[in-house]
C-alpha cells in the first residue's frame, strides 16, 4: 500500500514537471514580452566591473520594461562558460549575458570553444569601451611611446613589461603594439590589473598595461604615469596622453562592454531589447551608478548594428596577432 | 592619530551602526560554520544590499560578515570535522581529536580567545602602521613570493602524521592538482581534456568541502545501521572552563600565531588559510610536545585560530592603501568601497581619514561582538552534538552540495565535491592525511606561477635568487623548518621504538 502510494506521488510529480517544463516552452509573441523576469548572466564573479555594469544595468531596466532582470554569475572557463549557457538557453528573450571582449574574441581563438563567437551571437548593445593605457613607474626616465621605443631597441630584451590575463584582449593589444614598433621585451605574466600595478609600484616591472579605472589613484598619487593609450580617441579624463596612433604605432584596442542574446532570438524582441537599453543607458540614475563604479569615463553607446561590426571586427582583427603568437587552438 | 580614533569611535558608535555590526557579524559567523558557504559568498551576495546603504553601515556589515565567517568556520571544524573554509581546515586537525576528548567547549573557547587576538591585534597593525606595512608588500617581487610559497610548502611535512612518504604523496596529487586550467603564462588550457568547465581550474571550496566534509560523513556512516550500535557525537565530559593560566600559557602562541596571520595577510595573494598552516607549523616546531599534534594539542587550535583571524585585518592593508585586493573576498570589498565612494588606493587616507578611521573603530567593534557571540554561543553550538547523527550528516551532505553550487551557480562543483568526496574517503582508508593535499593545492598555483616568472625575470638562472634579501630570509627559514622536522621525526621514532 505505502509502496503503491510512493509510486502515484512519484509519478504525479514527474507529471507536474513534465508539464510545467512543456509550458516553458510554448512560444510568446513579442506583444506580450516581457511577461515574467529576465535573467542576467554575467561570465564573471561577483564584484568585477562586468559584474557591477550588469547590476546597474539590471536595477534600471525595470523601468522601461515593466519586468525586474535577475543577475546570475556564472564564471568560469575564461568566461565560455556563461557564455555558453546563454546561448544553449531557449531564445526566448529571457536569459541574455554581459558581452566582454574575451569570450567573443581571443579566448575562441585560444581554447576549444563549444560556440561560434559570432554566428551564434547577437550583440544587442554596447554601454562602455574600456581605454587600455601602457603606464610605467612615475619616476620611470620614458614621458611617451617613442622614449619607451627608443630605450627597448637600445637594450632588446632587457626591459620587463607585465602583462594581466596572458592570452586576454589586453596582452593582445601589447602584442600588437610590440609588433607594430619592433621591439623585443621579456613579459611576465600576472592573474589581475590590480597585480601588475602592484608589480610597477614595487619596481619588478618596467610597463604594463592597465584600464585607466586601475591606474586613476597612482596616477593622481603620482605613483604611476600613462605612456599612451590604444584608444581611437584620447580619453576625456587625461586629454594628456596621446594615443597610440597620434605616436605613430598603428594599435587601436579597446575592451567592449553589453548586453547580447542568442542569435536565434525572434527580431521584434531584439529591437524592443535594444530599445530599452538605450534608455537605460541615457538614464540619470544609471549614469550616477556607472560613475561610482568607476565606469563614468568609459561610457560609449553602440546600439545592435554598430556592435555587432565592432565585435566581428574585432575578433577579425585578433586572428593573426593570436596566430602570430603561436597560441591559436 | 589618537584623537582620530575617538573621533572615529564617535562617529560609529550609533544604534544603527551598532545593529548593522551585529547582523553582519552574526550573518558571519553562520555563514562560516556552515561547510560551503564562504565568507567570500556571504559578502558577495549582500553587496547589491549596500548601494542605497550609508558608507558606515554597509562597510561595518561586509566587514563583520568577513570577520565572522573567518571564524565561524571553526565551530564545525572543531566540533563535527568538517571545515567550511581552508582558514579553518587547520583547525580541525586538533580541534576536532579535542572534541572527540570530550573537550570541545574548551576548543571552541580557546578559539573565539584565539581569534578575537588575532582579529585585535591586525587591527591595531591596521590603524598604526597600514602605510609602512604596505610598502613591505611592495616589495614582493616573483622572487620572493617564490621563496615565502616554497616556505608554505614546507608546512606539508610538518602536517604529514605519521609517514612522511604518504604526505608527500598527498603534497604531490594537491600539485598535479592545481595544475588543472590555464596554463599561467600564455593562458593555453591545461590537462582540461576539452572540458571548459576545468578550463579555469578546480575551485577551491568545493575540492576543500568534499576531502573533508563528505570524506568525514562517508566515514562515520560506515556506523550507521550496524547493529546494536547507534552513531553518537562525542559528548562533552569534564570542567570546559578555560582558566587564566591556561590562556596565559597559550598567549605567545597567540601573538607569534597574530603576526604570522598579520605577516602573510599583507602579502596579495597568499591568504588565511595558507597563514594558518604556516602558524601550526610553527607551533608545533616550538613546542614541547610535537608528538602531541593532531592528536588533541590545544596550541593546534590556537595557532590555526589566531592566524587566520590575524589576516582578516591584514588583508585590508594593500587594499585600503594600494588598491590591491590580496584574494576573492578583498576583491568585492574593492567594489563595496567604490560604490560608498571611497576609493581605496594611495589618497583614501588623505581624502576620506576620518572615515576610514570611524571604520577602523568598526572593525575593532566587530571583533569585540564576535568575541561575545562566540563565547555566549558555546554552549548552544555545542547542543549539535545532541542531534542525532544520522539526520545532522544528511543535513550538512545537502548544505555541502549546495555550498558547492553556489560558488560558481554550477552543478559541475557539485560533482567536483562528491569526487573529492571518495577520494576523500579513499584517503582515511589508504591513511593519506588530507592537509597536505590541500596546502600544495592551495599553493600550488601561486608557486608555479612565481618559480617561472623569477626564471623569467633571471633569465633562466635561478641561482641570482641570491641577490634578494627577503628572499634569502625565506629560503633560510625552509632549511630551519626542514631540520626540525627531520628532527622531530627521528625524535618521535625513538620514542616510538622505546
Amino acid at each position: 500500500m505505502k509502496k503503491a502510494l510512493m509510486i502515484l506521488m512519484v509519478a504525479l510529480m514527474a507529471g507536474g514537471m513534465a508539464l510545467w517544463a512543456g509550458g516553458q516552452q510554448e512560444a510568446e509573441s513579442a506583444e506580450s514580452y516581457p511577461s515574467k523576469p529576465m535573467t542576467l548572466v554575467v561570465e564573471y564573479n561577483a564584484g568585477g566591473s562586468t559584474d557591477m555594469l550588469g547590476r546597474a544595468i539590471a536595477s534600471i531596466i525595470p523601468k522601461y520594461m515593466s519586468q525586474p532582470m535577475v543577475v546570475v554569475n556564472k564564471p568560469g572557463g575564461s568566461g565560455m562558460i556563461g557564455v555558453d549557457y546563454v546561448l544553449k538557453s531557449n531564445p526566448d528573450g529571457y536569459t541574455l549575458g554581459t558581452t566582454s571582449s574575451g569570450p567573443f574574441t581571443t579566448v575562441p581563438l585560444t581554447q576549444q570553444s563549444p560556440y561560434d563567437p559570432i554566428e551564434d551571437v547577437v550583440f544587442i548593445a554596447n554601454f562602455t569601451l574600456g581605454p587600455i593605457a601602457i603606464c610605467v613607474p612615475a619616476d620611470a626616465p620614458w614621458n611617451d611611446l617613442n622614449d619607451l621605443v627608443k630605450d627597448a631597441k637600445a637594450n632588446p630584451g632587457k626591459l620587463i613589461y607585465g602583462q594581466n590575463a596572458p592570452g586576454g584582449t589586453t596582452h593582445m593589444a601589447m602584442e600588437t603594439f610590440r609588433a607594430a614598433a619592433g621591439i623585443d621585451m621579456k613579459m611576465i605574466p600576472y592573474n589581475s590589473g590590480s597585480e601588475v600595478a602592484a608589480a610597477l609600484l614595487g619596481g619588478h616591472v618596467n610597463t604594463g598595461t592597465l584600464s585607466p579605472a586601475e591606474a586613476a589613484e597612482h596616477v593622481k598619487a603620482g605613483t604611476l604615469k600613462m605612456l599612451g593609450v590604444f584608444n581611437a580617441e584620447r580619453m576625456t579624463d587625461y586629454p594628456d596622453v596621446k594615443t597610440a596612433v597620434e605616436q605613430g604605432y598603428d594599435v587601436q584596442i579597446a575592451v567592449p562592454k553589453g548586453v547580447f542574446a542568442p542569435a536565434a532570438l525572434d527580431p521584434a524582441k531584439i529591437k524592443m531589447l535594444e530599445e530599452a537599453l538605450e534608455k537605460v543607458y541615457n538614464d540619470e540614475e544609471f549614469v550616477a551608478i556607472a560613475k561610482k563604479i568607476g565606469l563614468g569615463p568609459e561610457l560609449y553607446w553602440m546600439n545592435m548594428e554598430d556592435s555587432q561590426k565592432f565585435m566581428s571586427g574585432m575578433y577579425n582583427a585578433m586572428k593573426p596577432v593570436v596566430e602570430s603568437l603561436g597560441l591559436g587552438n | 592619530m589618537f584623537h582620530m580614533i575617538i573621533n572615529g569611535f564617535v562617529d560609529i558608535l550609533t544604534v544603527v551602526n551598532l545593529l548593522w555590526i551585529v547582523f553582519g557579524t552574526l550573518l558571519g559567523i553562520i555563514i562560516g560554520a556552515i561547510p560551503g558557504l564562504t565568507a567570500t559568498m556571504g559578502v558577495a551576495l549582500l553587496l547589491p544590499l549596500t548601494f542605497g546603504m550609508d558608507t558606515l553601515p554597509a562597510i561595518s556589515m561586509l566587514l563583520g560578515i568577513y570577520c565572522g565567517g573567518m571564524y565561524g568556520g571553526s565551530i564545525t571544524a572543531i566540533l563535527i570535522n568538517t571545515p567550511g573554509t581552508p582558514a579553518a581546515a587547520a583547525t580541525s586537525l586538533d580541534g576536532y581529536p579535542l572534541a572527540k576528548k570530550g573537550q570541545a567547549g574548551k576548543a571552541l573557547k580557546m578559539a573565539i580567545f584565539s581569534s578575537t587576538v588575532g582579529g585585535l591585534f591586525s587591527a591595531l597593525m591596521l590603524i598604526l602602521i597600514a602605510p609602512q606595512l604596505a610598502k613591505l608588500a611592495l616589495k614582493f617581487g616573483p622572487p620572493e613570493y617564490f621563496a615565502l610559497v616554497l616556505l608554505g610548502l614546507t608546512v606539508i611535512a610538518g602536517i604529514s602524521g605519521k609517514s612522511l612518504t604518504k604526505g608527500l604523496i598527498a603534497g604531490s596529487l594537491g600539485l598535479l592538482m592545481s595544475c588543472i586550467g590555464l596554463d599561467p603564462m600564455l593562458g593555453m588550457p591545461r590537462l582540461t581534456f576539452g572540458n571548459i568547465y576545468l578550463s579555469s581550474g578546480l575551485s577551491t571550496v568545493p575540492v576543500l568541502i568534499g576531502l573533508f566534509a563528505i570524506a568525514e560523513i562517508l566515514e562515520n556512516s560506515e556506523k550507521i545501521g550496524v547493529q546494536g550500535k547507534k552513531l553518537t557525537l562525542h559528548k562533552i565530559s569534564g570542567d570546559q572552563r578555560v582558566s587564566f593560566k591556561e590562556f596565559k600559557s597559550h598567549f605567545l602562541t597567540m601573538i607569534k600565531g597574530s603576526l604570522i596571520g598579520t605577516y602573510i595577510g599583507i602579502i596579495p595573494g597568499i591568504g588565511s588559510g595558507v597563514s594558518a598552516f604556516v602558524s601550526y607549523n610553527e607551533a608545533k616546531r616550538s613546542s614541547k610536545h610535537p608528538e602531541n599534534f593532531g592528536k588533541g594539542e590545544m596550541a593546534g587550535v590556537v595557532a590555526s585560530e589566531s592566524a587566520n583571524n590575524g589576516a582578516t585585518g591584514a588583508t585590508l592593508i594593500p587594499l585600503l592603501t594600494l588598491g590591491i585586493p590580496g584574494d576573492v573576498v578583498t576583491a568585492v570589498l574593492l567594489g563595496a568601497f567604490m560604490i560608498q565612494g571611497l576609493t581605496p588606493g594611495p589618497l583614501l587616507f588623505r581624502d576620506h581619514g576620518s572615515t576610514i578611521f570611524a571604520i577602523f573603530a568598526g572593525f575593532i567593534l566587530i571583533n569585540i561582538v564576535m568575541f561575545i557571540f562566540g563565547l555566549t554561543g558555546v554552549k548552544y553550538f555545542a547542543l549539535v552534538n545532541n542531534l542525532p547523527a544520522e539526520l545532522l550528516y544528511s543535513v550538512i551532505f545537502v548544505m555541502c552540495a549546495v555550498g558547492a553550487f553556489a560558488v560558481d551557480n554550477s552543478l559541475f562543483n557539485v560533482l567536483v565535491v562528491l569526487i573529492f568526496g571518495l577520494a576523500g574517503y579513499l584517503f582515511r582508508k589508504l591513511e593519506i592525511p588530507g592537509g597536505p593535499f590541500l596546502i600544495a593545492f592551495l599553493l600550488g598555483p601561486l608557486f608555479e606561477s612565481n618559480m617561472r616568472r623569477t626564471v623569467i625575470l633571471y633569465d633562466g638562472n635561478m641561482l641570482q635568487i641570491v641577490k634578494s634579501p627577503i628572499a634569502m630570509f625565506f629560503l633560510i627559514l625552509c632549511a630551519i623548518s626542514l631540520f626540525f622536522i627531520i628532527r622531530n621525526n627521528s625524535q618521535l621514532k625513538k620514542i616510538e621504538r622505546n
